[in-house]
């Protein structure tokens, strides 16, 4: 930004001063205009937008305060400059504490008023380039699209745009594939943090050891293979928001540190002694029962009251089938693009079995379904025979010819794929205890897939 | 093509006049003349401030439009609104002032030096001629076009235009 393209305007009764500032302004290169009065200059404020003000304090009619408060309404980031003479320092000194940039007593001293109008006008650049950056940055950071229409999908909806702006710990729970860390992006993206990092940790794929130096880092030579000093997740999320995926797999060790670090903002790194502040806000997810956890002492309850301040509950896919089709189509729209393929959308057929399908694997599964799909299908729109799902054509029917036990281990089977193999959620809504529950799995020879 | 007149006025030490002119026609390559002129910087004398108004001065001056007049003067200048300035000209102007009295050592308690003083003065009358001839302060810390309220920034740049500031200054004066 040039100094033509600064815009100044003088505001003083003394035409000798308007004069002489216009024309210092000028042989700097600025863009200056003056007025004789408020009611000129803000004449002058509706047709043009001007950067800097020069404005005496004491003026007939409005005066310089007055006019800055005016200025401050239509414009809020413009620099007011007070112009006061040495009997009104007092005034000027109440202008400063509403707001204006600096003031200056007449005669002005030309080195003085040259660093101040240098100083105000890289001010003023920088606030409009802070401007210009956030707006490049608010495209950057588009918040991720929760997709459905559902009840419980608009509940999740208003729950984030609650949450968002406060510094609040959010607990996500669901069941695996349901998009918790979609609704942490989401979180994040709407909260006054979104300029900060988002930091992920999936706490559930490092070893306790491993986690601790993730999230506190370490200094250089704390243990073997520490050969340089690293940041830790809690350090690098300053500012931001720290989202600890699968919190329930935290190691006893880990859990009281955690808890210290989140109380006080405040920790060491391995083998280090500095303390390290870091203001970051926490949202953690969990598709384990974390009540049970704590029961078993695996969890610390303080900890579990920490993260569990505000909760959002993502029900499974099958509970929401109304979701089904606009997913679907979300999906469709993706990846025809990322495949060039133009697919324009799915049959009444295999969307009807897409609906009646249980969808163990949640979201992820449909997304992964319609992925597979759109690789195979050859026509405009998908098919029932371009999905490959698990039981889609095996419906819970019972025959007649089936034995009792037979019967017995059929639901079983289903119901713990239904629910992820999730044992407790299991037994249950079997009506049965974990102990008979892992009884009939061994009289019947079920075993759990690897990828359950 | 337009001449530069240097009017002496109240003018210490009067013996720098000539080196001061001789300077100024082989930086700009333009006839530069020393005149007398009817000059009385004692009307605009302030006595709460002990200055003279140089703003005043200048108007007092007959404007000649076939030559750039500048009043060289030993007096301490001042314009209402400033407490000081080296010297005075309005953009595209035809008469300017400049003056020596805080550009000399002595002001600043320091000995007399009249080459420093012929350095500085040697830049105030370029950059005052520059503004005549339309130029605005320039960014490049070397000009002479380059803003300077204090004697040590004076004495930072250079008696030279930049490049554009001089051709700029050239087709001012070639028309």
């Amino acid at each position: 930004m040039k100094n033509e393209d600064i815009k100044i305007l003088v505001v003083d009764d003394e035409e000798i001063v308007r004069e002489s500032l216009t024309g210092w302004f000028e042989e700097d290169g600025y863009t200056v205009d003056n007025a004789k009065d408020a009611v000129e200059a803000l004449n002058k404020m509706t047709r043009t937008r001007w950067d800097i003000y020069f404005v005496d304090i004491k003026m007939p009619g409005m005066d310089g305060l007055e006019l800055q408060r005016r200025i401050r309404e239509i414009d809020n980031e413009a620099i007011v400059i007070i112009i006061t003479a040495y009997a009104s320092v007092d005034t000027a000194v109440q202008a400063l504490k509403e707001g204006a940039f600096d003031y200056i007593t007449k005669p002005f001293d030309p080195d003085q008023l040259s660093r101040l109008i240098r100083n105000a006008a890289k001010q003023r650049r920088l606030s409009l380039e802070n401007k210009e950056l956030k707006g490049s940055l608010e495209q950057l950071i588009t918040p991720p699209e929760i997709i459905g229409s559902s009840q419980h999908t608009e509940e999740i909806k208003k729950s984030i745009e609650v949450v968002a702006p406060t510094n609040t710990t959010v607990m996500i729970r669901g069941e695996s594939g349901t998009g918790k860390e979609l609704v942490a992006r989401a979180i994040h993206a709407h909260s006054d943090r979104r300029y900060f990092p988002l930091v992920t940790v999936n706490c559930g794929a490092l070893s306790d050891s491993l986690l601790e130096s993730e999230l506190f880092g370490h200094e250089k030579g704390a243990f073997t293979g520490a050969l340089y000093r690293r940041k830790g997740k809690l350090e690098i999320a300053n500012g931001g928001t720290l989202f600890l995926d699968e919190v329930g797999t935290i190691g006893p060790k880990t859990q009281v540190d955690l808890l210290r670090a989140i109380e006080s903002k405040e920790f060491t790194r391995l083998g280090g002694n500095e303390t390290i502040r870091s203001d970051f806000r926490i949202i953690c997810a969990t598709n384990t029962n974390l009540e049970e956890a704590v029961k078993e002492m695996k969890f610390r309850e303080d900890l579990y009251y920490r993260l569990q301040v505000y909760v959002i509950q993502l029900k499974p896919l099958r509970e929401r089938p109304e979701d089904i089709p606009e997913l679907v189509n979300y999906f469709i729209r993706r990846y025809s693009q990322k495949m060039n393929k133009p697919i324009k959308g799915i049959d009444r057929e295999a969307l009807d079995m897409l609906m009646a399908y249980s969808w163990p694997g949640n979201i992820r599964e449909l997304e992964n379904a319609v992925e597979a799909a759109m690789v195979v299908t050859k026509g405009p729109s998908l098919q029932r025979n371009n999905f490959k799902l698990n039981h889609s054509d095996q419906p819970l029917v019972f025959s007649s010819d089936l034995s009792l036990a037979e019967v017995e281990k059929n639901h079983i089977l289903n119901v713990l794929q239904a629910h992820n193999w999730n044992i407790t959620t299991a037994a249950k809504l079997l009506g049965i205890d974990r102990v008979t529950i892992y009884k009939k799995l061994r009289k019947y020879g079920i075993q759990r897939p690897k990828n359950a | 093509m337009r001449k530069i007149v240097l009017v002496p006025c109240q003018f210490e030490p009067k013996s720098l006049m000539p080196s001061l002119r001789k300077r100024l026609e082989e930086l700009l390559q333009i006839p530069v003349h020393i005149e007398n002129m009817y000059c009385q910087p004692e009307l605009f004398f302030d006595a709460q401030r002990s200055q003279y108004n140089a703003l005043q001065i200048l108007q007092s001056l007959p404007e000649i439009e076939s030559q750039k007049t500048l009043i060289c003067t030993a007096v301490d200048l001042y314009i209402p609104i400033f407490t000081f300035v080296f010297g005075l000209a309005r953009l595209n102007g035809c008469r300017g002032i400049i003056s020596s009295h805080r550009l000399s050592p002595r002001y600043y308690g320091l000995p007399n030096d009249a080459e420093i003083l012929l350095k500085r003065l040697i830049k105030e009358a370029v950059h005052e001629l520059g503004h005549l001839a339309g130029l605005k302060h320039c960014r490049q810390f070397d000009c002479v076009m380059a803003n300077s309220a204090t004697a040590d920034e004076v004495d930072i740049k250079s008696e030279f235009f930049c490049p554009e500031c001089h051709s700029r200054f050239l087709r001012h004066f070639n028309t």
